[in-house]
């Protein structure tokens, strides 16, 4: 069976936001940089709505990976968002900062300007260590391993499958 | 959240304030339509960077400081970059300094244009954020986001990346642009001029809320230009001095309400910078068929309203993207990249105009480049106490207002400022108390 590397994986782009000494914040960014070393296109990005708009935009697909707060939830549990007007999108807490604009914003800005890629696929990770440096907790470790074997096996039509 | 007690006395409260950065609260006692007691509170927890600068090298203050705000790390790799710069003696070619002054552009536009675009100006048209704005105004939305994608390209051409460069340095940049990568930015730069215009247009018919306020300005003032990386501090009424001089007549003190320091004149008063403060001092300053755009808009020198700082913003956004173009279309790559000089013991100051106001540095180094001490006045600490007043006037001038709509111009008030209280530590729960 090939994987997605092997095929090319042309079509879509992964984005892993989040910031790499924050811990568990730090899975998106650890989630692509995995990604990059396999072959497939994904980059880090800081979380800025505004930029994202001009990331993703003109994207057949585009997966966007990120740690969520999500009250509740087990940490490393995964959520998969492809209907951005399911309310859990809004409460899975994927916050980036009490100013700038952030992912759920860039989604409904996006959303409203018409500035979506053809799919977008949100991956939010629960995370339970937002403190300082670089060690993701084992739980969303365990979860960032298994999504990224999934996704360079699967290429970027996964999204379907992981409900 | 609004409480009436059955003494008439009635509250309001905001749990958290959108569209500033960081955490704080506004408690103010109404009786009578006098405010009797307010207290403006920023509870985000001090962050230590001046002791965290003691004992490392002079080479880390601007990596370090830009890492205050993500929002202005110019305004603090710049501003510690001078202050070094004059502790050490070292002079920088005017090369160097057009190159500091265009990625200053950049961010002056990153900034001014977020908090214009998607921040402040649904206060003004009765909407809760960008995304409505978005389906209301969807040319001004994405005029917004060109505008700053423009910023963005500025920061990461000549800094590496749009948010905390990493090619600058004390005595310049590590590495300096290719000509045609900066050549080559001028076509959108102009571009991004003509849509600031129209973006300038829009903001005009805004319906500003009627508000005087007797303000103390404080900013720099330069020779020739604008002033964004150079000049003396002077201020409207008359003060002219050198950078070195702010401590002798500025000062910061504690409250007992708030985690971040206050700024004051070194007798007590309260004073303002920022756009509007820039503005008032530096009209004259600008090319005049900006000045006439603004006075068009309905910002004439003299402006004292605090809701028309949205026009002022936008005023600078204009010139930020016509210097911008200017530099770009003059820059030869500087030879070398970056200056340095012998080490020695000295003392050092530096104030640039970040897009909130003057910031300042101050830093004590050993003969080793060792930091011995450092201190820094972001412009939100120095703004902190005249916001506290403003709110205090408009809760008095707008006291006849319900609770809804009083809450709402209470919070467009503080967002006059764009207040960055991360940097000033970091904002918004507001109470309210009728008697």
């Amino acid at each position: 069976m090939s994987s997605a590397a092997d095929r090319g994986a042309s079509a879509g782009l992964l984005i892993g936001l989040g910031h790499a000494e924050r811990q568990d914040d730090g899975v998106g960014p650890f989630v692509a940089r995995e990604l990059q070393h396999r072959g497939l296109p994904a980059v880090v990005h800081s979380g800025d709505g505004t930029a994202l708009l001009d990331l993703w935009d003109g994207q057949a697909v585009c997966v966007v990976v990120d740690a969520m707060t999500a009250p509740g939830a087990e940490p490393g549990a995964l959520r998969v968002f492809t209907d951005f007007e399911d309310p859990g999108f809004q409460r899975a807490g994927f916050v980036h900062s009490t100013h700038r604009l952030g992912l759920p914003e860039a989604v409904a800005l996006g959303r409203t300007l018409g500035r979506l890629p053809g799919r977008l696929v949100v991956i939010g990770i629960a995370g339970t260590a937002f403190g300082f440096g670089p060690a993701l907790s084992s739980p969303v470790r365990a979860a960032a391993e298994s999504l990224i074997g999934r996704i360079a096996e699967g290429g970027f039509s996964f999204g379907h499958g992981l409900r | 959240m609004t409480d009436k007690a059955a003494d008439g006395t009635r509250t309001i409260q905001v749990e958290a304030l959108a569209r500033v950065e960081g955490e704080g609260r506004f408690k103010v006692r109404v009786e009578g339509g006098k405010v009797v007691r307010s207290e403006f509170s920023i509870f985000e927890p001090p962050r230590y960077f001046e002791g965290l600068l003691r004992g490392r090298s002079f080479e880390d203050a601007p990596d370090v400081t830009s890492r205050i705000c993500g929002i202005c790390p110019i305004a603090y790799i710049m501003g510690a970059s001078k202050a070094m710069e004059d502790a050490l003696g070292w002079e920088i070619p005017q090369p160097i300094a057009d190159l500091r002054r265009l990625i200053y552009c950049g961010e002056w536009i990153q900034s001014h244009v977020l908090h214009t675009h998607l921040l402040h100006a649904p206060d003004f048209l009765g909407l809760q954020d960008s995304m409505e704005l978005a389906q209301s105004n969807r040319s001004l939305v994405e005029n917004g986001l060109q505008a700053k994608k423009a910023g963005n390209r500025l920061m990461e051409v000549i800094g590496g990346r749009s948010v905390h460069p990493v090619n600058t340095r004390v005595g310049g940049f590590y590495r300096a642009p290719e000509q045609e990568a900066i050549h080559g930015l001028v076509p959108e730069l102009e571009a991004a001029e003509a849509m600031s215009i129209a973006a300038l247009d829009a903001f005009s018919g805004f319906d500003f809320p009627d508000l005087e306020v007797d303000y103390l300005f404080v900013a720099l003032r330069h020779i020739s230009d604008y002033p964004i990386t150079e000049g003396r501090i002077v201020s409207s009424e008359g003060l002219d001095i050198g950078v070195a001089d702010f401590p002798d007549h500025f000062e910061e003190h504690q409250v007992a309400h708030s985690n971040a320091l206050q700024g004051a004149t070194i007798d007590g008063r309260p004073y303002l910078v920022g756009p509007l403060a820039r503005f008032n001092l530096n009209a004259d300053r600008l090319p005049p068929d900006i000045l006439a755009l603004a006075e068009r808009a309905g910002l004439a020198p003299g402006c004292r309203n605090p809701f028309k700082s949205l026009l002022a913003r936008q005023v600078e956004t204009i010139y930020a993207f016509r210097e911008a173009a200017r530099l770009a279309k003059a820059y030869q790559p500087p030879e070398p990249s970056f200056v340095e000089a012998p080490l020695r013991a000295g003392t050092g100051h530096g104030i640039t105009e970040a897009p909130r106001g003057i910031c300042y540095h101050r830093y004590e180094v050993a003969e080793d480049g060792a930091i011995v001490s450092a201190t820094i006045v972001p412009p939100t600490s120095q703004n902190q106490r005249q916001i506290e007043l403003d709110l205090i006037g408009t809760v008095e001038r707008f006291h006849n207002l319900d609770d809804d709509d009083l809450q709402w111009r209470c919070e467009q008030t503080i967002r006059n400022y764009d207040p960055c209280i991360s940097c000033a530590t970091h904002f918004l729960k507001l109470d309210v108390e009728r008697g």
